[in-house]
């Protein structure tokens, strides 16, 4: 499947990069622990992702192409297209939000293999969980935006907690840490793992009437 | 109907009501305080608050399961079968929220501790006001029935996931575990009046989710009179056979 | 048949053969392009089936196309879809009269009888068995129209089947070996 509508990413970004600069001027001051850098980092990830990735299906819908879309290819296939899309676009914001917050709020340590690991693997979490989410209520009359976000946002939370407990593994260098950290990255990828399954399952329910 | 056939369910629902009461005022008076709280007698609620947690998993079971059905055969019965199960999904889950909240009060001191089990039953009836919201964001009934099924079920294979592994993963719940259970958990009296209680919030589960769904049906089948009364203006085909 | 709170009709039974085109009309608001949508696949129906074994080819003026996409894109991209080669697709867009270098300027320029052959185009890939046009000459000029016809023809000569929605008299009258009307 084609990815498109550049645009998007472009307004994301934006996004996610100006919440950091405001987060950081808001706090270069004091100093903080390393678990409210990590709560800061997800919370930022978790803005920019609810506000770029309904966008897939909800433009489809209200551009009145999705019809078409229905019509010519299999529901799996469209699904897996706008997965991609949103996984590439979450991948992408944490490739340019991440470093920056690193040079900005600078935690004690940083243990790249398991930050790298969090971040892929909470990355792909809240895509498959939002896309998901964004399949349901593009269809619905009115009040999209507002209805992403109260949707999403009971999926979506515990799992960035469970992200941020592990970003606190890689942020500190206290052993409790990152032994938590190690079964929550394990936690990340069984929910990815399950939760890409059952919407893929259930994606043909609603795409088609 | 005849006195005898209305006495029959009247009798039943008034057993049902003695029995929760009973349940209620054995659980204030006649237990004992229990031991190896920090506050004995306020921790009495735990009788309601755990069946009410109880009966909230049950419906939550029964709307996930009637989901399944309805995105198989497509019928609106089941569709309502299912949100009204979430109903009263929601229902139970907020009474055990507020039992909980005592608790918590009298225990640790304060309402709300954000202890990893609060977060998931303030997770999980966020869920349930986020499917009525879904559903009242949609206008064509079939489709409001299976967005709503489809999104009761992510979230019914999200939720365990991440309200049971979460708070058991992490040493840092304040939750009591496995009270119920074992064996010098709490005074055996309270088990009596515990399961009593689940099985009195259980009966009442099942008759409001009867009553609803036959409220529900009924609303559907009137629905289904008003359409077929409007057809009068309404189509039927003429085909004709133009040519060769 | 059903749908939402009216009840658009009810009753219709009907059978095409191959070669044939059924032509549906009847007043706005009527149920024809729902017909249509039904027998896409879009729209299901509360009873009643549709039988149909393959590929429907449909042009709806509420279906669109990308408007971020050039022409030639948007068929290269529904061509890949469908599996088929997109090597034929410049000859399409001859077929419907859109000069060739006007498929590679963003949809988003045309105007709306170019959109409409496109539309058209496009539910000619691959050639696909059945045809379902709603209202295939709106925004058309003369020359438009005529292009329309002629397709349809050569469509119905290969053995294909049509279903045509219109409100033109004349072309219910041209085209249709069989006909449906909707609504009292």
């Amino acid at each position: 499947m084609e990815l498109r509508t550049r645009y998007a990413l472009g307004a994301v970004l934006l996004f996610a990069v100006t919440t950091l600069i405001a987060v950081s001027a808001a706090l270069s001051a004091a100093t903080i622990k390393s678990e409210v850098k990590a709560a800061l980092l997800w919370i930022i990830l978790l803005f920019a992702a609810l506000s770029g990735l309904a966008r897939v299906f909800v433009r489809e819908e209200e551009a009145g192409t999705a019809p078409l879309l229905r019509l010519s290819a299999p529901a799996t296939a469209v699904y897996a297209g706008k997965l991609l899309f949103n996984i590439a676009l979450v991948f992408a914001v944490e490739s340019v939000s991440v470093p920056l917050f690193l040079v900005v709020l600078p935690p004690a340590t940083v243990n790249c293999g398991l930050l790298f690991g969090v971040l892929v693997l909470g990355g792909i979490g809240v895509a498959s969980s939002s896309t998901f989410v964004a399949a349901l209520i593009a269809q619905a009359s009115s009040g999209k935006s507002a209805l992403f976000f109260i949707v999403a946002f009971p999926i979506l939370l515990p799992l960035v907690l469970i992200a941020v407990q592990a970003t606190v593994g890689a942020f500190d260098s206290i052993p409790t840490h990152h032994v938590h950290a190690q079964s929550d990255l394990g936690l990340l990828a069984l929910y990815s793992l399950v939760m890409t399954t059952v919407s893929f399952l259930l994606f043909e329910y609603i795409w088609h009437d | 109907m005849t006195n005898a056939s209305t006495f029959g369910p009247a009798i039943g629902k008034i057993a049902l009501l003695l029995l929760l009461c009973a349940t209620t005022v054995a659980g204030f008076l006649w237990l004992p305080a229990a031991k190896g709280f920090p506050q004995p007698e306020m921790a009495r609620i735990v009788v309601f608050h755990v069946p009410c947690a109880i009966v909230a998993d049950i419906a939550a079971a029964v709307a996930a399961w009637y989901a399944i059905v309805y995105l198989r055969r497509r019928r609106f019965t089941d569709d309502v079968k299912s949100s009204v199960s979430f109903g009263l999904a929601l229902l139970f889950s907020l009474l055990t929220t507020v039992t909980g909240a005592i608790f918590a009060k009298s225990q640790w001191g304060g309402y709300w501790n954000w202890d990893p089990k609060q977060t998931a039953i303030l997770m999980l009836l966020l869920i349930y006001v986020a499917y009525f919201a879904l559903r009242a964001a949609v206008d064509d009934p079939r489709k409001r029935a299976s967005l709503s099924a489809a999104y009761a079920l992510f979230a019914v294979v999200a939720v365990p996931f991440l309200t049971y592994i979460l708070p058991n993963s992490t040493d840092q719940t304040l939750h009591p575990k496995n009270v119920i259970n074992t064996r010098d958990g709490l005074d055996a009296s309270y088990k009596i009046v515990l399961w009593a209680g689940v099985f009195g919030l259980s009966l009442f589960y099942f008759w409001a989710f009867r009553v609803q769904v036959a409220l529900g049906t009924l609303e559907l089948r009137l629905n289904e009179r008003v359409r077929r009364a409007s057809q009068k203006s309404v189509a039927h085909a003429v085909v004709v056979e133009a040519r060769k | 048949m059903a749908y939402g709170s009216r009840v658009l009709f009810s009753g219709i039974d009907a059978e095409i053969a191959p070669g044939q085109c059924l032509v549906v009309t009847g007043a706005n608001g009527a149920g024809k392009s729902s017909l249509l949508k039904i027998l896409a696949g879009l729209l299901r129906p509360e009873s009643g089936k549709v039988e149909f074994d393959g590929r429907r080819g449909c042009a709806a003026p509420d279906i669109h196309l990308y408007g971020e996409l050039t022409g030639d894109e948007n068929l290269a991209f529904f061509a890949r879809l469908l599996g088929i080669s997109p090597m034929l697709n410049p000859a399409l867009l001859t077929d419907v009269g859109l000069p060739p270098k006007r498929g590679r300027d963003l949809v988003s320029t045309y105007s709306s009888g170019m959109r409409q052959r496109l539309k058209l185009a496009a539910s000619l890939l691959g050639a696909p068995p059945l045809l379902l046009w709603d209202e295939p000459t709106a925004t058309l000029d003369t020359a438009g129209r005529a292009i329309v016809g002629e397709l349809l023809a050569k469509h119905l000569g290969q053995g294909g089947l049509a279903v045509v929605a219109t409100n033109d008299p004349a072309e219910a009258e041209s085209w249709g070996d069989l006909r449906l009307t909707i609504g009292c």
